[in-house]
């Protein structure tokens, strides 16, 4: 046979059969991950817990890309935010290289995880100050966590990051609304590039963008993958992007991992019913296959 | 784009120097677009002039009782006539302006200070938040000029306990209109990034969210600065403001009220000048409401 | 191994779809519901300018037929969309061309004929459902209002059971509990169906369904899509579907129509439109967006640069900045649409050549012209 949805890589360890002796460890590791949010009600007092995040556990191995999946209210942004640590579990742990850091205290946190796990979210225009300038927005991420010798340094490194994304340092004194929100997300990879760290996670990054801009980001970020060999992280809902950069997959519903595999095997052997219904979802870019409008309109 | 921009090694100072002087001219050009904060700018300006320097280069007096005078009506020799006692009033109108002024610089300085430091914690802490402003609302509660004649009462009638009194009246709205601020720019998510970097409280609040607050907090001390020149002179008119004999617009109208039908200049321009004043400032203040929107900038 | 994928491409027969379509249309071939020819909007600007954003716009919706508008953000669907009932603001907008629905020429309607219009003829549902929806009124008012702006003297039961039935249609699993309910206490997806009742209760011939399914979960929106094909199928209704996604397009419409910054760009039945894609715009679309059958590719084929602003528009083709296969002669004049097939336009000048090209081929030979030169295709300028 001659299998479509062959891995792109040739070094990605986890796809395959688990169980070899030359898999690594993985780079980041969640178990039973737990959030529950308390509600109080308004007249009596008495409390609610919502279960928003129920016993997740998977692995992220170095230079590959989990995708988490999931419609909304799935927990997947809250599990992506308890694994870079802006959130605490109610139980459970994420650990980096073998390490626990989901109860760091804030100043272990900032000279342990805070460089090696970054975030990148879906709304550029939020996740800069609208009054910073580019260059001093990625000045300031170097500043904090001590990379460069001095500000003109850390100049130079900002501009250098931002040539790596495909702008340049005609950039570097702009405001954000001076930009196209294909450009502010590239900006905000280069921010979180900017820290140097292994693990990027993409919260719906490419999300809000027009189709052509993102097939731009989505390039640019398999071709930083490779080069600086990072790992993601991508938290998405959009099944066919995953397709195209995951190597394995998580899909989430209502808090719980209900399947996790590798891409391939997902969208050609989905084993639960939830995932073979998303996929079934999908409208295909293709008139000669109408099979969307079969199902019942309930 | 400029010359510079395409070569990666200019020295940041270069850099810098150029966003600096941008700012400048985008400064003059948001000025040039604005009428009402340029206007108010200016006779503000003019104001604070008249007030403090004529009367020291002129050495006009505001002290000196003439019986000969009294209750002169307006000429030649005194613009805007004599008072009760045969003071020049214009001298008095631009010394009580300088009072006036003063009072209301210092508090709009003061509760500036201490409304953006309040704001800006409550908005971060939201316990400590919570305390804060529930004695914002305590203070709030009363009315300033009661607030204020207690404290003067308590503290003895001079200059600086009218400030403080002031301060503390009006601080709480700075504090209010801070904390609104600061808290829907905390919704941003690049808080959410600052976090993630590993950014402490002080970066976060002092060098992000300070910067998208500080024009809402500029604008309400302008109005701050109004509303101080206001209850000065209204607790200056029930005899709890700035101590007799300094001359302020407040004790000037205090004065004029028995002569109000023989001698209405003595209360007209004192009350025209207040009243002018206030309005410059309030100009400004909405001039640059509208100016330091950031939804008007950059087109 | 012969695996049996789940996405990929198992060949269908052609369904049932085209032939009703054919039906439905056949009793009024020869007049469409809706003719839109050579539209152009205008919008005042603050120093009181005319900014034209959207020109040179025709298509035509046939009864019973579902036509779908695609482009990316800033293209001009909306605005053309919201021209049809003249929703926009009439005293800063200024329209030109020609609008004849159902044998009414809508530019030329009073402002009473209009409105007896919106709503009773023309449907519209958008994006948010919470922005059609008062969050103080129940589902049940709300759609009664509707019906009664239209019919005034109508029996208190026979409106009651007229919104019922729209909520049926709209896939309302229990139209009577939904009505006494208020939007709040309703999830997104059943928002929009409410939605979609309201803009079906007075069951008007041409139903504008503006990105009616982007915000909500996939699950949703396939319900969703097949209610809205529903009422195609069975009520006759006229659809214009308007979406930035390929995929939703291909599902439910007959024919489509691409918008480009402000242009149509590209007409063609829709499977003509994926068959053959013919003008750059389209081809580069379609190439853009990550495949869901077949090998999974290295790298995705992408349009360079970002659409520019309405204020920035270009001379010539409108496309020619970001599009691999421009020449010199793109750069000027205007570009008229014409014809490549059967029902099937493109706006391009260089229509011969370009539209049996496919768009990957002419990319890397772009990309190796423009290396050599200096990349301006990022920063809009300050």
């Amino acid at each position: 046979m001659k299998e479509n949805d062959t891995p792109r890589t040739t070094d990605t360890p986890a796809s395959g059969l688990p169980g070899a002796a030359r898999r690594p460890e993985p780079i980041v590791q969640v178990n039973d991950l737990c959030k529950d949010y308390v509600t109080r009600g308004f007249t009596n007092g008495a409390s609610s817990v919502f279960h928003a995040v129920k016993n997740v556990s998977f692995e992220l191995y170095p230079r590959q890309t989990y995708a988490l999946v999931g419609e909304s209210g799935s927990g997947k942004s809250t599990t992506g935010r308890m694994v870079c640590a802006l959130e605490r579990p109610t139980s459970g742990s994420a650990s980096f290289e073998g390490r626990a850091y989901t109860d760091d205290s804030p100043a272990l946190l900032r000279k342990g995880i805070r460089s090696k796990i970054q975030m990148v979210f879906q709304d550029p225009f939020s996740a800069l100050n609208p009054r910073k300038t580019i260059g001093n927005a990625l000045v300031e991420a170097m500043e904090i966590q001590r990379i460069g010798s001095s500000r003109a340094d850390r100049r130079d490194r900002a501009v250098a990051m931002l040539e790596r994304v495909g702008l340049s340092s005609a950039h570097m004194d702009r405001f954000p609304h001076q930009f196209s929100g294909g450009q502010l997300q590239r900006v905000t990879i280069a921010r979180a590039l900017a820290v140097e760290p292994r693990v990027l996670i993409l919260d719906e990054s490419v999300s809000a963008l027009d189709v052509s801009v993102q097939a731009q980001v989505l390039n640019l970020l398999q071709d930083l993958k490779d080069d600086l060999g990072l790992s993601y992280l991508f938290i998405t809902h959009d099944l066919s992007v995953v397709r195209f950069i995951a190597d394995r997959v998580g899909v989430l519903r209502h808090g719980e991992l209900v399947e996790e595999d590798d891409v391939a095997s997902i969208f050609r052997n989905p084993r639960t019913d939830y995932t073979r219904r998303l996929l079934d979802s999908i409208p295909l870019p293709d008139p000669t296959d109408r099979r969307l409008m079969d199902g019942p309109p309930q | 784009m400029t010359a510079a921009t395409h070569n990666p090694s200019v020295p940041s100072a270069a850099a810098r120097h150029a966003s600096g002087s941008s700012r400048l001219r985008r400064a003059a050009r948001a000025l040039r677009r604005s009428p009402m904060t340029l206007w108010g700018l200016v006779l503000l300006l003019a104001i604070v002039i008249v007030c403090f320097v004529i009367p020291v280069a002129a050495h006009m007096d505001a002290y000196t009782t003439d019986t000969a005078q009294m209750l002169e009506s307006p000429s030649g020799a005194h613009p805007m006539g004599t008072d009760n006692l045969g003071r020049d009033i214009l001298t008095r109108v631009l010394l009580g302006g300088k009072s006036s002024l003063t009072v209301g610089f210092l508090t709009a300085v003061i509760s500036g200070f201490l409304g953006l430091v309040l704001g800006l914690y409550a908005a971060y802490y939201p316990k400590l938040g919570y305390v804060i402003m529930r004695l914002c609302d305590g203070v709030m509660a009363f009315p300033a000029i009661l607030f204020g004649i207690v404290f003067v009462e308590v503290l003895g009638q001079s200059t600086q306990s009218v400030v403080a009194a002031l301060s503390i009246v009006l601080t709480p709205y700075v504090a209010r209109v801070v904390r609104s601020s600061a808290m829907s720019t905390m919704n941003e998510n690049y808080v959410q990034v600052l976090i993630g970097l590993g950014a402490g409280g002080f970066r976060i609040l002092w060098r992000n969210i300070a910067l998208n607050v500080i024009a809402s907090w500029i604008v309400e001390v302008t109005f701050v600065f109004a509303d101080a020149i206001l209850v000065e002179a209204a607790m200056s008119f029930i005899g709890a403001g700035i101590p007799q004999p300094t001359p302020t617009w407040g004790n000037m109208l205090y004065d004029s009220r028995t002569y109000i039908y023989n001698a209405s200049w003595m209360t007209l321009f004192p009350g025209l000048a207040l009243a002018l004043t206030v309005f410059v400032i309030n100009m400004l203040g909405d001039g640059l409401r509208e100016t330091l929107d950031p939804k008007r900038r950059g087109q | 191994m012969t695996a049996t994928p789940t996405i990929i491409e198992s060949v269908k027969p052609p369904t049932e779809a085209p032939a009703d379509t054919a039906n439905a249309a056949a009793h009024n071939a020869d007049s469409p519901l809706l003719e839109v020819e050579d539209l152009a909007v205008s919008f005042a600007t603050v120093d009181k300018k005319w900014k034209t954003t959207v020109e040179g716009v025709s298509f035509s919706v046939g009864q019973g037929e579902i036509l779908g508008i695609v482009g990316e953000s800033g293209c001009g669907k909306s605005v053309t969309s919201f021209s049809i009932p003249r929703l926009h603001d009439e005293r800063t907008t200024r329209y030109e061309g020609r609008i004849t629905f159902d044998g009414r020429d809508m530019l030329s309607l009073d402002q009473a004929s209009l409105r007896a219009l919106r709503g009773e003829d023309i449907g519209f549902i958008f994006q948010n459902p919470m922005s059609s929806l008062d969050p103080l009124m129940r589902i049940g008012r709300q759609l009664e209002e509707t019906v009664r702006v239209h019919h005034k003297n109508l029996a208190k039961g026979e409106v009651r059971s007229r919104c019922i039935d729209a909520l049926k249609e709209a896939g309302a699993d229990k139209p009577e509990l939904w009505m006494g309910k208020y939007p709040y206490q309703m999830s997104g997806g059943q928002l929009q169906r409410v939605v979609i009742a309201m803009a079906l209760v007075n069951k008007p011939k041409l139903l504008i369904a503006d990105e009616p399914t982007t915000a909500l979960d996939v699950t949703i929106q396939a319900q969703l899509l097949r209610v809205l094909r529903s009422l195609r199928d069975r009520l006759g209704m006229s659809i214009i579907l308007i979406t930035h996604d390929m995929g939703v397009v291909a599902q439910m419409c007959d024919r489509v129509a691409v918008m480009y910054l402000g242009q149509v760009v590209e007409t063609a039945p829709v499977r003509e439109l994926f068959a053959h894609p013919s003008h750059p715009y389209t081809k580069g679309l379609l190439s853009a967006t990550p495949p869901l059958s077949g090998p999974r590719p290295e790298r995705l084929a992408t349009i360079e640069g970002s659409v520019p602003q309405l204020s920035e528009v270009p001379d010539g083709c409108r496309f020619a900045s970001r599009c691999p296969f421009a020449t010199g002669e793109c750069r000027t004049g205007k570009v008229a649409m014409r014809q490549v097939g059967q029902a099937h336009s493109i706006r391009c000048a260089r229509f011969r050549e370009v539209h049996d090209l496919p768009f990957q081929a002419a990319q890397k030979k772009h990309d190796a012209a423009a290396a050599a030169g200096a990349d301006d295709s990022t920063g809009k300028e300050a």
